[in-house]
């Protein structure tokens, strides 16, 4: 099993340094969550481990098996809900087998026939990740995916994907900005800020999920008391 | 919706029953001799086809249609997305594809029959340089209107580069493949006419230039008529169910 270290990562637009010297190592097996303020790089990290970006310098280790979910479904329109999973999975019948049980695990089972136009927001984003967990990815990234969905929407997706977490036993790093969903996913927290953007504090989360809505309210207020610019990129020393 | 359908094929109908009614009126007026009426036309195409004169000029041309045209969609589809796809060769070739655009098809046809020599492979060059160049600004067009956060998606999850030609990349430049077939057809068939007409011997363009010496009228509104048929066939039984086909999920 492999999980994920990047060691000295560095990048750069032109002139601007984005990453700068960043170290970051998951355990086979850990859900980590990476939260920093919009802007800071977290998505430009993320398309450095997936391979869509090479021009770096450092170090990226991964596991071979990759599976994606981006901020926008990125669905082909053309496509029907099986064949986008079935897009990713070697053709023939064990593909059409695997796209539908991913499928119907995220509970679009009567949908596979419907084309992306057909379905809604959070039904497109379930077929992304449908998708993303039918290649049986030894690393899952996701990219904010659940932003700009209705609240109950997005509570029943992270439901989904703590679900299938524990099952397959995956690797994930999933990037947010959004500090309470992180508090009710993550093993780790590794908040980003700065510029370029550094790891600024790393908090472990031992709590049992499901995590109720007060524990991770209290969590959030604990955190904020000892550093109160810890959104916007900025941790006190010490704390 | 079905009421709504079938009004407009009513409709369709209609206009082409003006169509003859006004040829029918046009040659009252002129004299059968100068525009000879739609039956006499009719029984034209007839004889023409009972001799089997008329089938076999117009299987020539249409070869010749084909041939060009399968050729400058080829020929044109990879030179605009090799042209979107890397810039230093788009600028480098931009003022060709320009000019190209801006040739009088008379003078590509007569050059290469100088050229090449008056033969069958003239002919095709010639029709398939006339076309190609507005299907490579089609395409180039295309390419760069490829949605690359869909390729990334492919990189991502390591989709074969065949199957991510045919089902990510392909998908995305069919509106402006077939935009490009379609009005290559009917640019196509026209120039056609003319290299026949110029310098071959067989073929509608021939037969029209025949007709043109003999002012024989009737000869020349049936074989035309017989062509334009078999085009408008092509394009309705042909591209447009095609069309309809590929771009179902468009709701």
């Amino acid at each position: 099993m492999t999980g994920l270290r990047l060691q000295g990562v560095c990048k750069r637009y032109g002139s601007t340094p984005v990453l700068g010297g960043l170290d970051l190592s998951l355990a086979p097996g850990e859900l980590v969550c990476l939260v920093g303020p919009s802007g800071c790089g977290k998505s430009t990290l993320l398309r450095l481990i997936a391979g869509l970006d090479r021009d770096y310098s450092g170090h990226i280790e991964a596991g071979t098996r990759l599976g994606m979910v981006f901020q926008a479904p990125r669905l082909m329109p053309w496509l029907n809900a099986l064949d986008n999973v079935r897009l990713v999975l070697p053709a023939g019948e064990e593909g059409r087998r695997r796209a539908r049980t991913a499928l119907e695990s995220v509970g679009l089972g009567e949908q596979l026939a419907a084309y992306p136009g057909q379905l809604s927001g959070g039904q497109q984003r379930r077929v992304a990740l449908a998708r993303a967990y039918a290649v049986e990815p030894q690393l899952l990234l996701l990219d904010e995916p659940f932003v700009s969905l209705d609240a109950p929407s997005a509570q029943r997706l992270r439901e989904l994907l703590l679900l299938w977490w524990r099952a397959s036993r995956a690797t994930v790093l999933f990037v947010t900005h959004d500090l309470d969903e992180a508090l009710g996913l993550a093993d780790r927290i590794v908040f980003l800020g700065g510029r370029p953007a550094r790891t600024v504090l790393e908090l472990s989360l031992t709590a049992p999920r499901p995590r109720p809505p007060e524990l991770r309210a209290q969590l959030q207020r604990d955190l904020l008391a000892r550093h109160p610019h810890l959104l916007s990129g900025q941790a006190n020393s010490g704390g | 919706m079905a009421t709504q359908g079938s009004a407009s094929a009513v409709w369709r109908w209609a206009s082409w029953l003006l169509l003859l009614v006004l040829w029918q009126g046009l040659s009252w007026w002129l004299a059968d001799r100068i525009l000879p009426g739609p039956a006499a036309v009719a029984r034209r195409i007839g004889a023409e086809l009972g001799s089997g004169t008329l089938p076999a000029h117009l299987a020539l041309t249409l070869g010749r249609v084909l041939a060009s045209f399968l050729l400058a969609m080829l020929a044109g589809s990879l030179l605009g997305i090799a042209l979107a796809r890397w810039p230093r060769l788009d600028s480098l070739l931009d003022g060709w594809v320009v000019l190209g655009l801006n040739i009088p098809a008379l003078v590509t046809i007569v050059l290469c029959y100088i050229w090449v020599g008056l033969n069958e492979f003239a002919a095709v060059l010639a029709v398939t340089l006339n076309k190609t160049p507005t299907v490579v600004v089609l395409l180039r067009e295309g390419a760069r209107a490829v949605d690359r956060q869909l390729l990334e998606v492919a990189t991502v999850f390591s989709v074969a580069p065949g199957r991510c030609l045919l089902r990510v990349y392909l998908p995305q430049l069919l509106p402006y493949l077939l935009a490009a077939a379609r009005t290559g057809l009917a640019l196509i068939w026209k120039i056609v006419l003319v290299v026949e007409l110029l310098g071959r011997s067989n073929g509608v363009g021939f037969q029209l230039h025949l007709f043109f010496q003999l002012f024989d009228i009737t000869g020349i509104l049936a074989y035309t008529l017989a062509f334009a048929l078999l085009v408008v066939a092509v394009e309705g039984w042909l591209l447009r169910p095609l069309e309809r086909r590929l771009t179902r999920w468009r709701l």
